[in-house]
């Protein structure tokens, strides 16, 4: 090479030869292998896509059922949430009868209300009994 | 095997008879590509991992392919690119620093697979010496005698900078050829 002769005389004069060693019929076998290769991708992306949208159909079912259990509030939350005043006009349009807090206390203690706080405080500042109240939640 | 023309196999691979145009642009490239890529890994086994990842990579995107860019020079570019992509890989699987990933591939040119003379050992060990960049440089160049208009088109980079890269790497190859 011309270009060599000049800046690089020993390496121009070299044979460009490969020395290499490779596997006897490697380049016969290599373009079928590489097509099978091709092939079993395809295949693999086609029974992706196969695969996915009935699975992507179930997630996402489960999912907007889980994004409806956690967003979507409760009854139980709902009355957790309530105001205390919420609570008070609830008590009095809904009880018929003269407001009995044993009654209560025993619903609160086997239903196991979480959270139970706003329900206690509404009983203390109506003057509710608190050694009964007490009694009932320890 | 009749050799097709580049422009003829494009057609093919657009056809119906995209397989077996396929089948035939592997034929025609399969040598030059797989010497290049072996010559940047050293080892048959990576060499035949990179080159199959090559093709299948071209016959994945040949819809992609715009032929307003010569179709050899698209593949020599996937050539290079999944070179260097596998080199740095085996650098950041193993942290090996670039010096220790010199002397593994100099180690395996030491392993048998080499069937040159000693000065062509010399030669292959100097290259390994070579930045990767400028290796695949002197590869395209010197083996493939790549026209420097075609590499600015594969590497992306002018003229100018692969004269010089080439010429920087024949010295320093020479220098080690004559002096060690």
């Amino acid at each position: 090479m011309e270009e060599l002769k000049n800046i690089a005389p020993t390496l121009a004069k070299r044979s460009k030869k490969v020395h290499f060693d490779v596997p006897e019929d490697y380049f016969e076998l290599l373009p079928h292998q590489i097509q099978e290769r091709c092939a079993s991708k395809q295949n693999a992306k086609k029974h992706f896509f196969r695969f996915n949208k009935s699975t992507v159909s179930i997630f996402a079912g489960i999912g907007m059922l889980m994004v409806f259990y956690f967003t979507v509030p409760s009854q139980d939350q709902k009355i957790q949430n309530a105001s205390m005043e919420e609570i008070s006009l609830y008590i009095s349009q809904n009880m018929e009868e003269e407001f009995d807090e044993e009654l209560l206390l025993d619903a609160i203690s086997s239903e196991k209300l979480n959270s139970t706080s706003k329900l206690e405080d509404y009983l203390i500042e109506n003057e509710i009994d608190e050694d009964i109240l007490t009694e009932e939640l320890l | 095997m009749a050799e097709y023309s580049d422009n003829e196999l494009i057609e093919m691979l657009h056809s119906d008879n995209s397989s077996y145009g396929f089948n035939l642009l592997v034929r025609k490239y399969q040598k030059r590509i797989y010497n290049q890529v072996r010559r940047m890994v050293v080892d048959h086994d990576d060499a035949n991992d990179v080159v199959q990842n090559i093709f299948i990579k071209v016959w994945q995107n040949i819809d992609k392919f715009q032929a307003n860019s010569e179709l050899y020079t698209w593949i020599y570019r996937i050539c290079v690119n999944e070179s260097l992509t596998f080199l740095k890989r085996k650098k950041t699987k193993f942290f090996l620093p670039i010096v220790d990933i010199e002397k593994e591939l100099s180690g395996k040119l030491d392993g048998g697979s080499f069937t040159g003379d000693e000065i062509e050992l010399k030669l292959q060990k100097a290259l390994l010496k070579l930045p990767e960049k400028q290796r695949i440089v002197f590869n395209l160049r010197y083996y493939d005698e790549m026209p420097y208009e075609e590499m600015s088109k594969v590497l992306v980079t002018s003229v100018g900078a692969l004269k010089a890269s080439y010429h920087h790497a024949a010295k320093k190859i020479e220098e080690i050829l004559l002096h060690h």
